[in-house]
């Protein structure tokens, strides 16, 4: 019995372990939804997540966020929430790179493109939220999404050879 | 079989009843964004033929009807798009033309694990192929396929796959291929396809700065007649990662070239891009390089072109967006060439600047824009020069 018992407790240690150590759990769509509708739940969601991981998990909440189509305020309230959320988590020598990350992938999603009054809002809320640095996340975080965004923004081309479009490499600077 | 159209055609009931809808900010539904739109816009054209001599000024009319589709989920971004647009000329009725295609991109994973683009496009088109930048295939860049003239109605189809992972804390690597096939309906322009590899890794020297390493190798097939040429790149260089103001990436090295005909060149490769955000509002991108590809026009030859461009947008006012952008290209023949008898060595030189300023309307589903445009073309086969000034508006739900 006492061998028994000293199984289980090696199982149940063993367990835990493993799920401090696989740390961060990729979210379900109800999940997403969820930290949507009550910003509280991203902490759950962000735990043990990379900067790389936080900002897709971000960007999906941001994208229900938008289906959401709400009132400019209560936008920029939820928004406050969601930000001032993912910042106390996100350490603060990773806000810049996390907020670059975030832009671009805000900027490949069509749900929060089509809401610029989503992406202000999130801009001032990085701005207020991340303190002496709001102003240098915030850039980075604009920077970010208009690259992502103005893809064709220099599409003109002499002669219209428009197999040949700059820039190249599909890809700008920042992004990943 | 009944019931189960019946149950689909509930599901879709449900979906589009349980949708959120706002004017101008698409339709949602989950993870699913719609944002159907249309464009029309009236365009004063100097010189609708793009020619050097009996210069014909015109006025026409664009009108483009399109769906934007979208997916965002944890693991899966996807986009896509597909359009219909007819033009119609006031006098030069013979210059009206329909185009229409589709464009698809899927995003899977993150670079954490690995994260897997898969894009394809169909375009056929007729003057300014307005959608082709929307049709970059992640990591590989697009040189190689070239139209001899915008006017040249064509059909364009691309495809690619790129794949791309951070394979340490401070090593990225991306792997990519591109086909490109682009086919004219003109019989004297001969069809091309592009077949690209791309393998690029990028190694954190800096907190701010990586150095980068560029291959690239490419077949081109002139498909009218059968013909072959073979294209490789490799570079080293420096990207930025984007946390400062002014972000750079850019690398230099060797090209090679080997043309249908079996001769070999072998020349300086480029290519960068920077931008600089100057305010929250005001964002300034310039770039160039440069490649060898086959031509259209010309049976066993090809050009060696260079391509310089800038851009820039500012928010003036929470409703008005300017942008401007210029391009400069010069585009040299491999071989000499015939015109009119004569044998020439063949150079072009182009220039572009566009300048447009769009307004989003209190109501959010219109926004009205006006661009103008100028191109001159410097060759000493055939020069032109055109203006174009537009005024049109989309409406989108």
């Amino acid at each position: 019995m006492k061998m028994q018992n000293i199984v289980l407790t090696g199982i149940v240690c063993l367990t835990t372990s493993l799920n401090a150590l696989a740390g961060f759990t990729p979210p379900t769509e109800a999940q997403i939804q969820a930290a949507a509708s009550n910003p509280a739940g991203l902490t759950a969601l962000l735990n043990g997540a990379t900067p790389v991981q936080a900002s897709h998990v971000v960007k999906t909440v941001m994208a229900r966020v938008a289906a959401l189509n709400l009132s400019d305020e209560a936008l920029a309230t939820r928004i406050n929430l969601l930000m001032g959320t993912t910042l106390s988590i996100v350490s603060t020598t990773n806000q810049v790179s996390f907020a670059t990350m975030l832009g671009t992938e805000m900027g490949n999603s069509l749900a929060i493109r089509s809401q610029p009054s989503l992406v202000s809002a999130t801009q001032g809320a990085l701005t207020t939220g991340a303190g002496t640095a709001g102003a240098a996340v915030a850039t980075a975080f604009g920077e970010a999404f208009s690259t992502a965004t103005s893809g064709s923004s220099n599409s003109q081309n002499t002669r219209n050879k428009d197999a040949v479009k700059p820039p190249s490499a599909g890809k700008y600077p920042g992004q990943n | 079989m009944i019931k189960r159209e019946l149950t689909a055609g509930l599901i879709s009931l449900a979906l589009i009843c349980s949708a959120n809808a706002g004017p101008g900010q698409g339709i949602h539904s989950g993870p699913w964004t719609l944002n159907p739109y249309a464009d029309v816009s009236g365009t004063y054209d100097s010189n609708v033929n793009k020619t050097q001599t009996h210069e014909k000024e015109d006025v026409f009319a664009d009108s483009t009807v399109g769906l934007r589709a979208g997916y965002s989920s944890y693991m899966l971004e996807f986009n896509g798009l597909g359009f219909l647009s007819q033009r119609c000329y006031s006098d030069t009725t013979e210059n009206n033309f329909g185009a229409g295609g589709d464009l698809l991109r899927a995003k899977y994973g993150n670079r954490d694990g690995v994260e897997i683009e898969v894009d394809q496009a169909f375009r056929r088109v007729e003057d300014v192929d307005r959608y082709g930048n929307e049709a970059a295939v992640g990591g590989v860049s697009p040189d190689s396929v070239l139209d001899v003239s915008s006017l040249s109605r064509r059909d364009i189809n691309q495809a690619g796959i790129s794949v791309g992972r951070n394979m340490t804390d401070k090593l990225d690597l991306d792997v990519g291929y591109r086909f490109d096939d682009i086919n004219y309906e003109d019989a004297s322009l001969y069809d091309l396809q592009n077949h690209v590899g791309q393998v690029e890794t990028a190694h954190q020297l800096t907190d701010k700065t990586s150095g980068l390493l560029t291959l690239k190798a490419a077949i081109q097939n002139n498909t009218t007649q059968d013909t072959q040429a073979e294209y490789y790149a490799g570079r080293v260089g420096l990207k930025t990662r984007g946390t400062d103001k002014v972000t750079f990436k850019g690398g230099a090295g060797v090209q090679q070239y080997d043309q249908a005909n079996g001769d070999s060149k072998t020349g300086f490769n480029f290519d960068l891009v920077s931008s600089w955000a100057v305010t929250q509002k005001m964002m300034l991108q310039a770039g160039g390089r440069n490649g060898s590809q086959m031509s259209s026009l010309y049976s066993d030859n090809g050009t060696d072109y260079q391509i310089y461009w800038v851009g820039g947008s500012l928010q003036a006012t929470p409703s008005i967006v300017t942008s401007m952008s210029g391009a400069y290209r010069v585009d040299d023949y491999m071989n000499p060439v015939k015109d009119n008898n004569r044998t020439m060595d063949r150079k072009d030189k182009g220039v572009a600047v566009r300048v447009r300023a769009d307004y989003q309307a209190p109501a959010k589903f219109l926004k009205i824009y006006t661009e103008a445009s100028f191109e001159n073309m410097d060759s000493n086969v055939e020069d032109y020069k055109d203006t174009r000034i537009a005024l049109g508006a989309v409406l989108a739900y």
